[in-house]
């Protein structure tokens, strides 16, 4: 029982080897493979019972018959979508109405190089696997896939470590027939279960080559092989039972096929295998060993089926990436930590050394003189002082005593209105080489000009330029002229009522003065 | 025999429990990843920028250590200058009492004198460009003034600016008068707009601004 044998307490695969419509159970712990021969698995029904203690691994199943269809065909080099649907299309083709079936896409074909050589399998009676399947679901039991020997024979050439470039024949004698497997430049090409009744046994050497010349003809008889003279390299798998010295291979002939004996003890050597004494009676058990060792990517088992295991493998692998992010925030997080730590203690260093330089700065402060504000203010104020206050400020007196002064020679003159302002003009910035900014400071004068005859249309105008001729011999200003008095400018409209008793003899001049 | 329902990738719905829970692990330590990063990033940075501030006040300390001799040299030379500005009411606090007073003041001096005046709330001034280097300590702070003047001369509108200019309550710029005339007899007037400048420490948090 699984829970006594201490070479199952933690089984990596149970494989469910189902062959001649019953099943035997095989566990693989390490490398170790046990045979559950005490267990009766006659129908899917005997799975139940056994589910809860035969449940701590995945199952992997292996499905031995003779019904089995290869079919072939030349794909043109498609991709993508197109190919998905080409490789659909292909694994329909089968001659059973199965849902156990696989393609393979082989390579470039030698006869054809344009096109692709691709393999369609598939197995017959689907109703049975199903039924055995289905069982396995129910009792919840993770099913990793579904395997036929057909599936295993290139890994277990590579297993055994054979190397033929021509054609080659795994043959393993089961405990129904013997399976002979097809290779092609390493490549399967067919396999089939050949149903051997009789005393095989005693002759088997006999009955290797009888079969061994049946399936030439058959391989020839459906085009497999494209002449006669293709000869066979001949692999065959030797279960313990048959091991006598009495038999002998056949001799190789000149011209025909060769025969290669691997012993029970040779094949496990070569898979590098361990297993109690007496469970390589059939070699079948041969292939139960490879799919145990590592498991084909093609399997023939819908997802339905493996659903559980699927399932539990992406659960397994979600929880092992959440929990590797975790594992890289914790390293993040130490490293930080420490990061931290160092700053830290650099930071207190640091902290204290400031200190020290407070303390000594504020011992040498005490022996400053008094003031409301530190050096560096006082500094900045200075700049401030003399870039602002002391730089001077414009006010109305100068302009307007100087304007005042000249105004008292022009008695006709009637001033209403003085305005005075001052303007920064901001010199253009990111220009190098210009001035600083510059301050104007304007006067504008609003008057009347008095005493004015009606008739005397140019007196106003000769006033106001006799004014502003005035001004311009003063130093420093500039006069403009803002209106003049009668001022009949081209663009304006002109006419004359015949009253001249409102003439208008307003005047506004512009006084201004420019420094930086 | 009971049938495995199908899973559908694309309706998380029909995924079995177990995926369901692995999902929500993965989403529960991924958020506790990034948090955890999140924090110890945030900590990290923290303490960067404290070790670079310490550093930086350290470094700056010591140079005011090593120029002390300068500093108290320049304290020295530049008091009498805080002191004469302090008392012409350029340094500290508008003193808008003593204005108002001394106008009331002016008004009663020359007859015939009538002074209206508004006082805008004062406010921070930009700095003239080029006037300190580096983030300033000190703020220029002015007051933008009105003036309605009822004069019985021009010359009283002088007296009166001459009057303000001087030195005790701040530093006044005049930035436009106007003078009107109304005929014979009658009393000029002048509107004036100066501006109130005084200068003061800025408060911390200003200056803080300042230097970001």
């Amino acid at each position: 029982m699984p829970g006594n044998n201490p070479l199952i307490s933690r089984p990596r695969y149970f494989i469910l080897h189902l062959t001649a419509g019953q099943g035997d159970l095989f566990s693989l712990t390490g490398n170790r493979m046990c045979h559950h021969a005490e267990l009766s698995l006659t129908t899917p029904e005997d799975i139940q019972p056994i589910a809860d203690k035969f449940n701590s691994a995945p199952w992997l199943v292996l499905v031995d018959q003779p019904e089995e269809d290869f079919w072939g065909q030349l794909m043109p080099p498609l991709r993508g979508k197109a190919r998905a649907v080409w490789l659909e299309k292909l694994a329909a083709k089968s001659t059973f109405e199965s849902n156990f079936r696989w393609v393979q896409v082989h390579g470039r074909s030698r006869s054809n190089p344009g096109k692709l050589r691709v393999l369609g399998y598939s197995l017959g009676q689907p109703e049975a696997l199903t039924e055995w399947l289905e069982a396995l679901s129910a009792a919840n039991i993770r099913v990793r896939g579904l395997y036929s020997p057909a599936l295993l024979a290139e890994s277990a050439m590579q297993r055994l470590e054979i190397k033929s470039d021509g054609v080659a024949v795994l043959v393993t004698p089961h405990r129904t027939g013997w399976r002979q497997c097809v290779m092609v430049a390493g490549k399967l090409r067919f396999s089939r279960l050949a149903v051997i009744t009789g005393a095989q046994e005693a002759d088997w050497a006999a009955t290797l080559q009888a079969e061994t010349e049946k399936l030439h003809d058959y391989l020839l008889g459906n085009g497999l092989l494209k002449n006669t003279s293709t000869f066979m390299e001949v692999f065959y798998v030797q279960p313990d039972s048959q091991f006598t010295a009495t038999n002998a291979l056949p001799k190789q002939q000149a011209e025909g096929h060769s025969y290669v004996c691997l012993s029970a003890a040779e094949v496990k050597k070569r898979l590098r295998l361990q297993s109690p004494a007496g469970t390589f009676t059939s070699a079948e058990s041969f292939y139960v060993w490879l799919l145990a060792l590592r498991q084909p990517k093609a399997q023939l088992a819908p997802l339905r089926f493996r659903q559980i295991d699927v399932s539990k493998r992406i659960a397994g692998a979600l929880y092992l990436a959440g929990a590797a992010i975790f594992l890289v925030a914790l390293l993040f997080a130490a490293f930080s930590f420490y990061q931290i730590f160092s700053i830290e203690q650099e930071s207190t260093s640091a902290s204290t050394q400031l200190n020290r330089l407070n303390t000594a700065y504020e011992r040498e402060k005490e022996s400053f003189p008094k003031s409301a504000i530190g050096a560096e203010e006082l500094r900045e104020l200075e700049t401030l002082w003399r870039s602002t206050v002391q730089a001077g400020s414009s006010t109305p007196l100068t302009l307007m005593s100087l304007v005042g002064g000249v105004l008292r020679s022009h008695e006709s003159l009637r001033i209403d209105e003085l305005t005075w302002k001052t303007e920064r003009l901001a010199a253009p910035r990111n220009m190098p080489g210009m001035q600083a900014d510059a301050v104007e400071d304007s006067l504008q004068i609003k008057g009347v000009v008095l005493d004015l005859a009606s008739d005397n249309l140019r007196g106003g105008r000769d006033a106001t330029l006799e004014l502003v001729a005035d001004l311009k011999k003063r130093d420093g200003i500039q006069v403009d002229i803002v209106h003049m008095p009668f001022d009949l400018l081209p663009n304006a409209l002109v006419t004359d009522s015949g009253d001249n008793s409102k003439n208008e003899a307003n005047f506004e001049v512009r006084v201004w003065s420019r420094r930086q | 025999m009971v049938q495995t329902p199908m899973m559908d990738w694309k309706a998380p719905r029909t995924w079995p429990k177990n995926i369901r829970w692995a999902v929500a692990c993965l989403c529960l330590f991924c958020l506790l990843a990034s948090l955890l990063i999140m924090s110890r990033g945030e900590q990290l940075s923290a303490a960067k920028k404290n070790i670079v501030r310490v550093s930086s006040q350290k470094q700056e300390m010591a140079m005011r250590l090593h120029n002390s001799g300068q500093e108290r040299s320049d304290i020295g030379r530049l008091l009498p200058m805080l002191n004469e500005l302090e008392e012409q009411g350029i340094f500290g606090e508008e003193r808008r009492l003593e204005w108002v007073e001394r106008l009331r003041s002016i008004e009663k001096t020359w007859s015939g004198l009538r002074i209206r005046f508004s006082i805008e709330p004062q406010t921070l001034r930009p700095l003239p460009i080029g006037s300190v280097a580096g983030p300033s300590k000190l703020g220029l702070y002015g007051s933008e003034m009105k003036l309605n003047l009822k004069l019985a001369h021009e010359m009283d509108l002088f007296r009166v600016l001459d009057a303000l200019a001087k030195p005790s309550i701040g530093h006044f710029e005049t930035r436009e008068c106007s003078l009107k005339s109304y005929g014979k007899g009658q009393p000029l007037e002048a509107n004036c707009s100066l501006h109130w400048f005084t200068v003061r420490p800025l408060p911390i948090s200003a200056e803080m601004n300042g230097k970001l």
